[in-house]
């Protein structure tokens, strides 16, 4: 028996749902209706005052918003959806929760356990009956399928254990609908006992501590790269300490952006296909990388080609991860430790103030000075480029410009998310977001909304392409409907641009399927360049919108959507032909690699 | 030992091996020293590679681009005459007797190049001594005796593969070694003056196989310039050590990048 006779109860299976919840302490729970969810919403019509639903316009909105929450807060949330499109169109937010070690629990309905194989309305039952399971498997660190009220009860706070501990992922719960109705005798578990009083922070031995040490101690070129786990385990605090001790310079992984602040005098940048050229030469010459949660990914490594973004193994790397999984993935390393960061880096504190350890490196910080002005000469003169169309990265200056120094900053994914990641300076740490992993477009015009929902009184920015903004439009609405004063900053180039150049740097330039244009009659791809009007479009759905084609503009319009606390939608025309500055390479084998075309080519 | 030269037909004088150091150097006095001793470091690689086996045309061919026909023509008559080289299906061969004199001859005056690095002039040889300690100190690669003590070449091994960095006037050889290097996951580099030979034009046709353009590798301390996409990656402590002893780099030259552009190696970011 695994709970106490005293809390039993008769319990119908979606009042243990909202029981739990409140007590799990949840504001909200966001999703999309369907009759294979009222049962469950049901449940949540008294509890209003303390669970807030939340309804985006689609399915995958609904995980994008809650995937932002709790990269935001930690806290995640359910998502509730109902039986077979309903899941199906929350797929891609759940993939992209769990390839950036975020979460929420997808709770879907399904067909009626009396129902299992029969081909009930919207069931997955032609290889194996209620099956919905097998299509979100690979994506989730855990699928549950209740088929009575008592294991909802015991798949809960499992479900909100895995979430929570170790590195995050999201978490699937499937309750066909009669479920939800039926009662059952059971208890709403305490996520005291079953979850919270985990202690999973696990930290390393003492002599792997001090083996650090010595290793970073001896180095004449040592680096730390804070990746993204550096969020996900909250450390940035201890990663400002830790590096300021050891007078050791840090640059990020994209995931990792904004774990330290631009400005800090040991920040170097990023590191990756469109990262900070100081940050990657200071890679190529470093002799010992301390790396904190990096998984080392094609985009980051320039596709594993030697000397274009690393020297590795004659850089040696002391790879700390929570998940083994991703220590020695993709390149070998002298030192792995299995554990989260945060504790690691307060042991590696610890140590180091009992040591009285400073790092000296006045060479290499000299070396690196070099390469941070060979960077800031190139980068300078575009923050006052007044070129029309708008260079992208004079726009991004201008925002940075306006914004509060505590602006929360989502980009997209597509060319957005790179002119991001080069230019907007992110100087509160923890207040930049993408979706490096999984990389699904929507994230970020969604997303702006599940930062809104955690931190209102922040001003929330999302930087995204005229694709990635017409597929998720709806935001809008919802930003109008739930009041969250979020603001769109469209980078409008009248096509896909990412996927543009592509074409036309790896496919000789033949553009097709790619730019945003009327049809004239011959042939697809000959015609004017069109785009709907979005300022218009915010307009309809109750919010503001503007069209910036002058770069004098831009300043003013951001400054005014931030004042006027009203959902924003800013369009920027900008120059669609500027190719971002490539520091290293990204490959599509069998293409081979470009070259750099920043800083001087290295091939190895 | 006393042998006549191939060319003895056409009146070579007999020589003694030990004496042929002496007569090719005083055959050199009135002619270009770094022409002949390039063209004799290639053929002794060759004999050492492929015994008994006539130079191949390529390789001839190669030298031509490099030195100009009458050079090379010149060098090979010269050879002819003393009776080192002979001729075999209309190429050449070096007697194996002579290869031990002849590869010491070379080494000696290899290690006499000079570099200049900071306003200081030094022999390349101290320049490869530096080179060795340093990667065994920094790299932690161990160092391999040479069998017939070659001052001119480095052999270490680094991570369970073995590696070669040999001193050299041209590179025009390195294409003899690739196939055997790749057999054998060895990686070589040669250090010799290749950018004012325009090298890079002569070997990028050698980029397309994989052995060449995997195991082999060129440096140029001379013009502080390297050609490497190999995937021997202890090379990176080369370019480590040249930060680091002389506070330079090596960079890689503009037509290098772009033959690998044509050949469809690499590409560039824009649309040129
Ligand atoms: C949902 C989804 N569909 C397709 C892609 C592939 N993709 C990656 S970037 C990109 C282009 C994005 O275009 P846009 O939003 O206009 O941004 P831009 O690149 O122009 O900044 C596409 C289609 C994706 N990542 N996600």
């Amino acid at each position: 028996m695994i709970y106490s006779p005293d809390k039993i109860g008769k319990y119908k299976g979606a009042d243990v749902v909202a029981e739990y919840m409140l007590k799990e302490k949840i504001p909200y729970m966001i999703g999309y209706a369907g009759h294979g969810a009222i049962g469950l919403l049901d449940s949540f019509y008294d509890k209003q005052d303390k669970i807030k639903i939340v309804w985006p316009r689609i399915e995958t909105a609904a995980g994008f918003m809650a995937d932002a929450y709790f990269r935001i807060t930690k806290q995640p949330l359910p998502v509730y959806v109902s039986t077979g499109p309903g899941p199906a169109l929350s797929i891609c937010a759940v993939a992209n929760a769990f390839y950036d070690s975020s979460a929420f629990l997808q709770i879907t309905g399904q067909a009626t356990t009396d129902q299992f194989d029969t081909g009930a309305l919207q069931e997955q039952y032609r290889y194996h009956q209620a099956d919905f399971g097998s299509s979100i498997r690979s994506y989730v660190k855990q699928s549950y399928q209740a088929t009575t009220v008592k294991q909802i009860s015991a798949f809960l706070p499992k479900a909100f254990k895995l979430m929570k501990t170790g590195r995050p992922g999201p978490v699937h719960l499937e309750v066909p609908y009669d479920i939800y109705q039926v009662e059952g005798e059971t208890a709403v578990p305490d996520p005291e006992g079953w979850a919270d009083a985990i202690n999973w922070r696990t930290g390393t031995e003492d002599a792997v501590v001090a083996k650090i040490l010595k290793k970073l101690k001896e180095a004449k070129r040592p680096l730390i790269l804070a990746g993204g786990g550096v969020h996900v385990s909250e450390a940035r605090d201890e990663l400002k300490t830790f590096a300021e001790l050891a007078n050791i310079p840090v640059y990020t992984s994209l995931m990792g952006k904004g774990a330290m602040a631009d400005s800090h005098p040991l920040h170097l940048g990023v590191q990756g296909c469109w990262g900070h050229y100081p940050a990657i030469e200071a890679c190529r010459n470093a002799d010992v990388i301390l790396v904190l949660g990096c998984r080392f990914s094609d985009l980051h490594t320039g596709s594993w080609n030697p000397g274009f973004a690393y020297n590795i193994p004659a850089t040696k790397l002391i790879q700390v991860d929570i998940d083994a999984a991703e220590i020695a993935r993709n390149y070998p390393v002298d030192m792995g430790v299995v554990g989260d960061i945060r504790t690691v880096l307060n042991q590696l504190i610890s140590k180091a103030q009992a040591d009285g350890y400073m790092g000296d490196y006045a060479d290499w910080h000299g070396e690196i000075a070099g390469f941070r002005k060979e960077w800031d000469d190139f980068v300078t003169p575009f923050e006052t480029c007044d070129e029309t169309p708008i260079d992208p990265r004079r726009l991004i200056f201008d925002i940075r410009k306006v914004a509060p120094k505590d602006a929360i900053m989502f980009s997209d994914v597509g060319n957005n998310q790179p002119w991001i990641e080069q230019y907007w300076s992110s100087e509160t740490p923890g207040t930049h977001f993408t979706a490096g992993g999984f990389a699904a477009m929507g994230f970020g015009v969604c997303g702006v909304l599940g930062a809104k929902l955690a931190r209102p009184d922040a001003t929330c920015i999302n930087v995204c392409g005229d694709g990635g903004f017409l597929m998720m439009p709806h935001a809008v609405a919802t930003a109008v409907q739930y009041n969250l004063p979020a603001v769109w900053i469209i980078m409008n180039n009248y096509c896909i641009g990412a996927i543009r150049d592509l074409q036309r740097f790896y496919f000789g330039g033949r553009q097709i399927g790619t730019n945003f244009e009327k049809y004239e009659g011959t042939k697809y791809h000959d015609g004017e360049l069109w785009n709907p009007d979005f300022a218009a479009m915010a307009k309809t759905m109750g919010g503001e919108g503007v069209r910036i084609e002058k770069p004098g503009d831009i300043a003013p319009a951001v400054e005014q959507a931030i004042k006027s606390q009203k959902p924003t939608v800013i369009d920027v025309i900008i120059n669609r032909d500027t190719p971002l500055p490539l520091t290293t390479t990204w490959q599509m084998p069998p293409i081979p690699p470009a070259l750099p075309t920043f800083g001087n080519i290295k091939i190895r | 030992m006393q042998r006549r030269g191939a060319a003895s037909g056409n009146g070579a004088p007999l020589l003694h091996n030990m004496d042929i150091k002496e007569t090719i150097t005083s055959a050199w006095s009135d002619r270009d020293l770094y022409t002949g001793l390039s063209i004799l470091e290639a053929m002794c690689v060759w004999s050492s590679e492929c015994p008994g086996e006539a130079l191949p045309e390529q390789m001839h061919d190669d030298m031509v681009k490099m030195f100009g026909l009458d050079a090379v023509q010149g060098e090979r008559d010269l050879l002819l005459s003393t009776g080192v080289i002979t001729l075999k299906n209309g190429g050449t061969v070096m007697d194996s007797k002579f290869y031990k004199p002849l590869s010491s001859l070379v080494n000696e005056k290899a290690l006499c190049m000079q570099v200049f690095f900071n306003g200081i002039r030094f022999p390349i040889g101290e320049f490869m001594s530096g080179l060795g300690e340093y990667l065994v100190r920094e790299a932690g690669a161990t160092k391999q005796e040479q069998p017939c003590n070659d001052n001119c070449r480095l052999s270490l091994t680094w991570e369970d593969k073995a590696y070669e960095f040999r001193i050299a006037f041209s590179p025009v050889w390195l294409p003899a070694i690739a196939d055997r290097a790749a057999e054998n996951n060895m990686f070589v580099a040669a250090l010799c003056p290749f950018a004012a030979l325009q090298w890079e034009k002569t070997m990028i046709s050698y980029y397309e196989y994989p052995s060449f353009r995997n195991h082999t590798a060129c440096y140029d301390p001379w013009n502080n310039c390297k050609l490497n996409i190999s995937k021997g990656g202890l090379f990176t402590y080369f370019d480590w050590y040249l930060r680091d002893a002389y506070g330079s780099k090596f960079s890689i030259p503009g037509t290098f990048s772009q033959a690998l552009f044509d050949m469809g190696l690499l590409r560039y970011n824009d649309e040129r």
